[in-house]
């Protein structure tokens, strides 16, 4: 049994669906993240498992409890806010000591508890300090401190890295996925930021217009994207759209190339069914340019192409390419980039073991 | 003249008139009090502020303050509990539309609020002769031209004042302290009395103060409802310069430098209490 199940979570605001038929099972211990764009119903989903949204439908089970029955202080759930929400007149004690003392445990357990908590999250010196006075990571910290000190079944995240500068955010993040591995708490967390789910879920749960578009490991999510949006969403994707030539042996027409696919990923297609070639930019290798033009493919893909932009990313340089009137990104590490100049012709050569194909849908859509 | 200056300059001369008629009727009729309040026939003294505190002085202080007190108390338990209905209407017209209201009627004061409540609750107001035709009589019970009427009457401005000043510091109640502290076990009153209310103190009290100074400086709707009647600071002052029993300017501004400091603390504690750092603001 799950230790956690959503099922079927359902939520309209003005008629309007902001959740649709949500349903995920995790297990104990387990960090998930809810992926997705401004809007997806990320945020309204935790709500609705915290108790501050009643769903118009479906269920939150946890282990054999339906808690959707029970008041958001029942739930046995920690919530910690994108904007902190600590209690301006209290100190950052007084604000981890708030539950217990709502809980009515005995002064010296609360003590003892606060202590550990400010430790956990290394903030023990700033115990007497108003959140006035604390950074906003600091604050955040107190936020998670306060929400663990309940000693809560279940962990929600909303966004609390998202009013952050980026320094702080990556080496906050590191630091929750720390204190969770730690605890082994389970947890629910929303974030729109894909590199940041990337970096610390078990899980990714990727969402649109309220709908669930795919959950997978974040490598899962990465190298197999279930639909174009999620191809887009996570990383940099190549979209190079075509139409199926030999689907047994995975050919795609695009434009005037010949592509090498996997056989597996059109062997259900139709010769001339619309699709659209998936690569990564990273997953292209850039070469000057050789005489003889693109060869057959035979498990590889050449593709000649020239340089318009390159764009200096750190370690990795990014490549705006050219090929035929359409553009491709790929990425060359930047020890190369003085191999490469705008304007130049070159050949990108990518494997077919690469290529990711969704077929089109009949809206213009890709799956 | 760079241009700087030049700017600095077209700012004072716009303020210019503000300045003036600040020092006109503000500062030089203050400074003046100050003077003749200190000032007897023998020269510098304080000899009025002796005489200030005779018993119908004192008495006159006692009824100003506990006037101002519980019209100020009133003002604030019943200004908050309607400012706190606006704030969580749904309904934006509304909101809007109290908002307008209270703006108006906070500013609706002096004898013409004090002849409102004689035709409605006087000996033959509107009100009073209903309720007499439906066998409930007020009068002789009740009296519009006593204290009690007087409070009701201060009630009426001090009540949408503090719905007013109020209504910001309920508005800066952020809605995620109220899921914090549910989602922490706190039921509704738990919140309020451990978030809600402390939150809140500084603008609380900041506006009991400015409601009590409020009252407490009133003259025209006391006088024009219970003239002589009731004994306020404010009305001896008056009588005082108009000489009706005697005619006496000096010890009338012994007692306006007096009540001019009642209200001075009371100024200064609502901005203290305004610059509190967890004062909810929006």
């Amino acid at each position: 049994m799950p230790y956690i199940e959503l099922k079927g979570l359902n939520k309209s605001f003005a008629g309007k669906p902001a959740v649709r038929d949500f349903a995920l099972a995790m297990e104990k211990g387990e960090f998930v993240s809810l992926l997705g764009p401004s809007g997806c119903g990320k945020s309204t989903t935790l709500r609705m498992v915290a108790g501050f949204e009643e769903p118009d439908s479906g269920e939150v089970w946890l282990g054999d409890e339906n808690v959707l029955i029970s008041p958001p202080h029942r739930r046995g759930m920690g919530f910690v806010f994108q904007s902190y929400a600590l209690f301006p007149h209290l100190t950052a004690w007084n604000n981890v000591a708030f539950g217990l003392r709502i809980a009515g445990r005995p002064a010296g357990e609360i003590r003892r508890r606060v202590e550990e908590m400010l430790e956990l999250v290394d903030l023990r010196e700033a115990g007497g300090q108003f959140p006035r006075q604390l950074s906003g990571g600091q604050q955040q910290r107190v936020a998670l401190a306060r929400a663990l000190a309940i000693e809560p079944r279940v962990l929600l995240l909303d966004e609390p890295l998202s009013a952050l500068d980026a320094v702080v955010r990556v080496t906050l993040r590191e630091e929750i996925r720390r204190i969770q591995s730690a605890l082994g708490i389970t947890t629910l967390y929303v974030t729109h930021d894909q590199e940041e789910a990337l970096a610390i879920s078990d899980r990714v749960v990727v969402m649109r217009d309220g709908w669930v578009e795919q959950v997978g490991t974040p490598e899962a999510v990465y190298a197999e994207p279930a639909s174009r949006f999620v191809a887009t969403f996570i990383g940099k994707m190549n979209q190079l759209p075509g139409l199926v030539e030999q689907a047994q042996e995975g050919r795609v027409l695009w434009g005037a190339h010949r592509l090498a696919v996997p056989p597996a990923a059109t062997a259900g297609l139709a010769a001339g069914q619309a699709v659209v070639v998936l690569v990564r930019p990273e997953a292209i290798t850039v070469t000057p340019a050789t005489p003889g033009g693109p060869v057959e493919p035979a498990g590889e893909n050449r593709v000649p192409a020239s340089i318009e932009i390159l764009t200096f990313l750190g370690s990795v340089t990014r490549l705006s390419l050219e090929v035929g009137g359409r553009r491709l990104l790929a990425d060359v590490t930047t020890g190369d980039r003085d191999r490469f100049r705008r304007g130049e012709p070159v050949q990108l050569v990518f494997p077919a073991a690469a290529c990711r194909v969704l077929a089109e849908q009949p809206g213009g859509g890709a799956r | 003249m760079s241009e700087r200056r030049r700017r600095r300059w077209t700012a004072w001369i716009v303020l210019a008139p503000f300045f003036l008629f600040g020092l006109a009727f503000e500062l030089l009729p203050m400074l003046t009090l100050v003077r003749s309040s200190f000032t007897t026939a023998a020269g510098w003294s304080l000899g009025n502020f002796s005489r200030a505190f005779t018993p119908v002085m004192i008495d006159s202080f006692r009824n100003s303050l506990q006037l101002s007190a519980v019209t100020a108390l009133l003002g604030v338990i019943g200004g908050t509990a309607v400012a706190y209905a606006i704030v969580t209407s749904r309904r934006r017209v509304v909101r809007d539309t109290l908002t307008a209201l209270a703006d108006v009627t906070a500013n609706f004061g002096g004898a013409p609020l004090a002849f409102a409540f004689i035709i409605t609750l006087g000996s033959t107001g509107v009100v009073t002769l209903l309720l007499k035709a439906a066998g409930i009589s007020l009068y002789p019970h009740f009296r519009i031209y006593s204290v009690s009427g007087l409070a009701i009457a201060y009630v009426y401005f001090q009540l949408p004042l503090m719905i007013l000043l109020i209504v910001p510091a309920l508005l800066g109640l952020k809605p995620e302290w109220r899921e914090a502290a549910t989602n922490l076990g706190a039921t509704r009153l738990q919140y309020w009395l451990r978030v809600g209310l402390p939150v809140l103190a500084p603008s609380l009290l900041g506006s009991f103060l400015l409601l009590f100074a409020n009252a407490f400086g009133a003259y025209a709707t006391a006088w024009t409802l219970t003239g002589p009647d009731v004994n306020l600071v404010t009305v001896q002052i008056a009588a005082l310069v108009r000489g009706e029993v005697q005619l006496d300017p000096a010890l009338a501004d012994a007692l306006a430098l007096v009540s001019l400091g009642v209200m001075g603390v009371c100024v200064v504690g609502y901005r203290w209490l305004a610059t509190r750092p967890w004062r909810a603001a929006p």
